[in-house]
């Protein structure tokens, strides 16, 4: 009745944002994770937020501010204003191009590595690993290459968001088709079991990951992941200010191994981020790699 | 964080991990005695090691870090200068006197680096030098490289000396004109239009944007001058800068004769290359106006991608409306094609005009069908009662969108009683947006019919029934209606109590009547409910609902008891004083930060002595909203 209600009767006024609001939720959306939200943003958040604050019958973006950090519901509200703030967007078999060069390249040069040491152990790292598409989809293409020889393998993906309702669901393993639209027939048909109109993931795939929430904006928590040979962090830092953009990729550089390298979103760039990286340049991919 | 002598230890290391987090540390805690460590770190040969280095240097920053970086422009290794030079750029004013010296290196690749630096510093300081550079270096990239600076900086001082350069090589004409674009200042039009006729066309024409951009009105005549002996590609350029200068309305004070000559170069600058050739040429055509220009426009505006480009499209539609009510419209209406209509509805939809509606009307049946909405709307913004009719027959239509319009114009626009019954009717209409638009429209129109209509609607089962009857019911005037809002005070939906008591609003300050009825929601089982009663009373002028506001005071539910404390506070109840200093003890924050907000607001001695006390909590966050409050309290006795 109530959402029937609001639909036909609009009783309030449309709540605005003002200037200092945006800055006051600004930084403190900051603060808490880091993610820098732009000012031509500000309408997107009113207008996301805006049924939000009705909801809690608010009447302005300031008390919302305070609704945030002093209300008995806070804690679960910061993650509903993170579920605005971000895009949770991601896919199995993201930017496919890429992935063959991780598969043909990247990876393949760490395992030989690692075979040549005689150290059969991998690490990587999916930082802001949404709902689970990619680092399930890097345990995939690991069983791709790797086949029966897996077994030998001491592997792990360590996988990371900030949004708990995000890696409750990668944790689930369920995903419609449409997580699957670039995803190969035969990979769906090998890795995943129907349920119902669904697809869940294989158990065997699900093993090789370990999701956890971080926050990116928090030096300390990223200090303590594992090093890692390999970090996926895609569409990520976007969200990011310049400021926070270094501190992360300094973060990852520090993280990796040597010789380690790194994979950034397709439209993402290190430029004016950090010229640590060796940018190697593959058709369709830039993968950045520190030095051995 | 470590202390700095340490950091200096660590940052002689060779391990590239304790590298980094040393100087990340050193930046972070400004540890001046690090940056010897750091500059030398910053010739590493390890990227990620350099990186650091760069970064603790520019947090660290002052004259120790322009020394130490200063010698490593010298350096060979391309990574590092580039570094240095970065870092100077962020920090370098900080040492005046270093960049200067500088600036007269025998290096002429170190005074470009200079004369760079000082670009960046914003700084007033750096103008003379660089224009004596600009003057007097013999070579020939550093004076390049000053005027590019001068132009970053952009102070108007720096006009005088760039006009004197615009005697030097072609290569530093460029630069120049840059940077005096940049300036903006008045002393920069003399300049550039003296040099205007013994340029090349290439620098002309760069000129010639430059002018525009300043768009100062001495240059205007020049401008004209110029104009007839130029090759096209400079004439557009301009008639560009002649439109920005002098904008629309100026435009019309040039005599008919010089009019007439301009409209043709403006014709002909509709079709260059560039777009924003193109867009001063339609801003020029909807002042100087005519048919000709109204039919070129229209064409112009048909052919952009009004989803890319929607400023352009919208710029050119505007210059139509400027050009008023031309034949060229109604010719696209009767005979243009899908793009061409559409220009001319979007121009007709702001366009007050007596003929106007008439054209829209007789077009619309033989727009396609798509088209109607837009030419609807349109109609709708423009007309009155001579449309009436033609809206009338669109309610008895099924399109939505041709049912908003229709309904929003009888009843927002018109108020016509005739409509009240065939918009009554949309009220059971499947799209949620034409019952919100007819509930409304219904409200506006009134009448005893439609009084009755609602009346009969309340008795039904369906919810959604009796909310919009006792929405349009205590809109259309409570006082005539007080059965039934009555009726739906004890209504089993919350929300229809809500409504009820939402209409009750005015009659708040009522003692028999209004405000008992108000006041039992306070009771409500409906958290919803109890706020919007509270939120009532805080907006009702009656000294008679203290009382009332102090027990919501006492709700189990913080917002109500905040809604209620800040009806209080706008109200300076002086007499809920000794309450809310005891709120402002409570355990839940919100409403304890809330109490001492309203204290400050409520202000006298007994709010004021309590605050300070309070003052000398424990807890820092009620502590500096205390002190907000007492800062707010003696603002406004000051202010007294
Ligand atoms: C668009 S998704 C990208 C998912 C996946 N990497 C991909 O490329 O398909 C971005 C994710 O980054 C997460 N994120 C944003 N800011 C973060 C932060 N400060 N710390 C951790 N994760 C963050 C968001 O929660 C979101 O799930």
């Amino acid at each position: 009745m109530t959402s029937l209600f609001s639909k036909t009767i609009s009783l309030r006024k449309d709540l605005k944002i003002s200037d200092a609001e945006f800055a006051q939720l600004r930084d403190f959306i900051y603060a808490q994770s880091g993610i820098f939200v732009a000012d031509n943003r500000k309408y997107l958040v009113e207008n996301r937020l805006a049924t939000r604050l009705k909801e809690l019958n608010l009447k302005s973006f300031s008390e919302y501010h305070a609704y945030l950090q002093y209300d008995a519901g806070r804690r679960q509200e910061l993650n509903r204003l993170f579920e605005v703030i971000t895009t949770n967007e991601t896919s199995f078999y993201r930017n496919p191009p890429q992935l063959k060069v991780f598969q043909d390249m990247v990876l393949k040069d760490v395992l030989d590595k690692q075979r040549a040491a005689r150290q059969k152990r991998l690490r990587i790292w999916s930082a802001g690993c949404s709902t689970g598409e990619e680092p399930y989809t890097i345990a995939i293409i690991l069983h791709e290459v790797l086949r029966t020889e897996l077994s030998t393998w001491d592997i792990r993906i360590t996988a990371n968001d900030l949004s708990e309702a995000v890696l409750a669901q990668a944790r689930e393993g369920v995903y419609t088709d449409y997580s699957l639209r670039t995803t190969p027939k035969e990979i769906v048909a090998r890795y995943f079991t129907p349920d119902g109109a669904n697809f869940r993931i294989k158990p065997e795939v699900k093993r090789l990951v370990a999701f956890g929430q971080i926050n990116l904006s928090d030096r300390m928590m990223l200090k303590r992941v594992e090093r890692s040979h390999i970090v996926f962090c895609r569409n990520v830092i976007i969200y990011f200010d310049d400021e926070m953009k270094k501190n992360v990729i300094a973060a990852f550089y520090d993280n990796l191994l040597p010789g380690g390298q790194l994979l950034i979103g397709h439209s993402e760039s290190l430029h004016n981020i950090s010229r640590a990286f060796r940018p190697k340049h593959y058709p369709g991919a830039i993968i950045y790699g520190k030095e051995e | 964080m470590a202390d700095c002598k340490d950091l200096c230890q660590r940052l002689g290391s060779d391990d590239t991990d304790v590298l980094r987090d040393a100087a990340y540390e050193a930046g972070e805690s400004g540890c001046v005695e690090a940056v010897g460590h750091l500059a030398r770190l910053l010739c590493s040969r390890n990227l990620g090691v350099q990186e650091a280095a760069d970064r603790a240097l520019r947090k660290i920053g002052g004259k120790e870090v322009v020394a130490a970086v200063k010698p490593l422009l010298r350096s060979d290794d391309a990574p590092t200068r580039n570094a240095s030079m970065d870092i100077l750029r962020a920090v370098g004013v900080q040492d005046f006197p270093t960049l200067i010296e500088l600036l007269h290196d025998a290096d002429p690749d170190i005074r470009i680096f200079a004369s760079d630096i000082l670009g960046s510093t914003d700084s007033r300081l750096a103008v003379a030098p660089l224009c004596e550079a600009l003057l007097k270096d013999h070579e020939v990239n550093v004076r390049y490289q000053a005027a590019v600076s001068l132009g970053e900086l952009a102070f108007a001082d720096a006009s005088s000396c760039l006009g004197k350069a615009m005697e030097d090589d072609e290569w530093v004409q460029f630069a120049v004109i840059e940077a005096l674009a940049k300036i903006r200042d008045a002393s920069s039009v003399g300049a550039l239009v003296k040099a205007l006729d013994r340029s090349s066309d290439l620098v002309a024409s760069m000129i010639v944007d430059a002018l525009g951009e300043i768009g100062n009105i001495k240059a205007v005549t020049m401008l004209l001058k110029r104009m007839d002996a130029s090759p096209e590609v400079l004439r557009n350029k301009i008639v560009k800068a002649v439109v920005r200068i002098l904008g629309g309305k100026a435009l019309s004070l040039l005599s008919a004769a010089e009019r007439e000559r301009f409209r043709e170069y403006l014709l002909a600058a509709l079709a260059d290359d560039e777009e924003d050739v193109q867009d001063a040429a339609v801003s020029g055509l909807g002042s100087v106006g005519g048919e000709a220009a109204a039919t070129a426009v229209l064409a112009h505006a048909a052919r952009i991608d009004r989803d890319r480009h929607p400023e352009r499209y919208e710029h050119a539609v505007a210059a139509m409306r400027e050009m008023g009510l031309t034949e060229a419209l109604g010719r696209a209406l009767r005979e243009g094609g899908d793009a061409r209509r559409m220009v001319a509805l979007d121009v007709l939809a702001a366009l007050p005009c007596a003929a106007c509606s008439g054209l829209l009307m007789d077009a619309f049946a033989d727009l396609p069908e798509e088209m109607r909405p837009a030419a609807a709307h349109a109609l709708a913004a423009i007309a009155g009662e001579e449309a009436a009719a033609f809206f009338l027959e669109l309610l008895g239509g099924d399109d939505e969108a041709l049912l908003l319009e229709a309904v929003s114009f009888l009843g927002g626009k018109l108020r016509l009683p005739a409509a009240g019954e065939a918009v009554f009717a949309l009220l059971g209409h499947p799209s949620a947006a034409v019952t919100e638009a007819a509930l409304d429209a219904c409200v506006a129109i009134g009448g005893e019919g439609l009084d009755a209509r609602f009346r009969e609607m309340f008795a039904s089962d369906e919810p959604m029934e009796r909310l919009m009857a006792v929405y349009a019911l205590g809109k259309m005037g409570v006082r005539d209606h007080m059965d039934v809002i009555r009726s739906a005070l004890s209504d089993e939906v919350p929300d229809i109590r809500k409504i009820a008591l939402e209409a009750l609003a005015e009659m708040c300050g009522h003692e028999e009547e209004g405000l008992p009825l108000i006041v039992a929601g306070l009771s409500d089982e409906n958290r919803d409910v109890r706020l919007a009663v509270v939120e009532l009373l805080g907006g009702c002028d009656s000294d008679k609902i203290y009382p009332y506001l102090e027990q919501a005071l006492s709700d189990t539910d913080d917002w109500v008891r905040i809604r209620a404390l800040e009806a209080l506070g706008n109200r300076g109840e002086r007499d809920a004083v000794p309450r809310l200093l005891e709120l402002a003890g409570e355990p839940s924050k919100l409403v304890a930060l809330k109490a001492v907000e309203v204290l400050g607001e409520i202000g006298g001695p007994a709010a004021f002595e309590g605050l300070l006390r309070l003052g000398a909590g424990d807890d820092p966050e009620l502590v500096a909203a205390v002190e907000a409050a007492i800062a707010r309290l003696r603002d406004e006795q000051g202010e007294r």
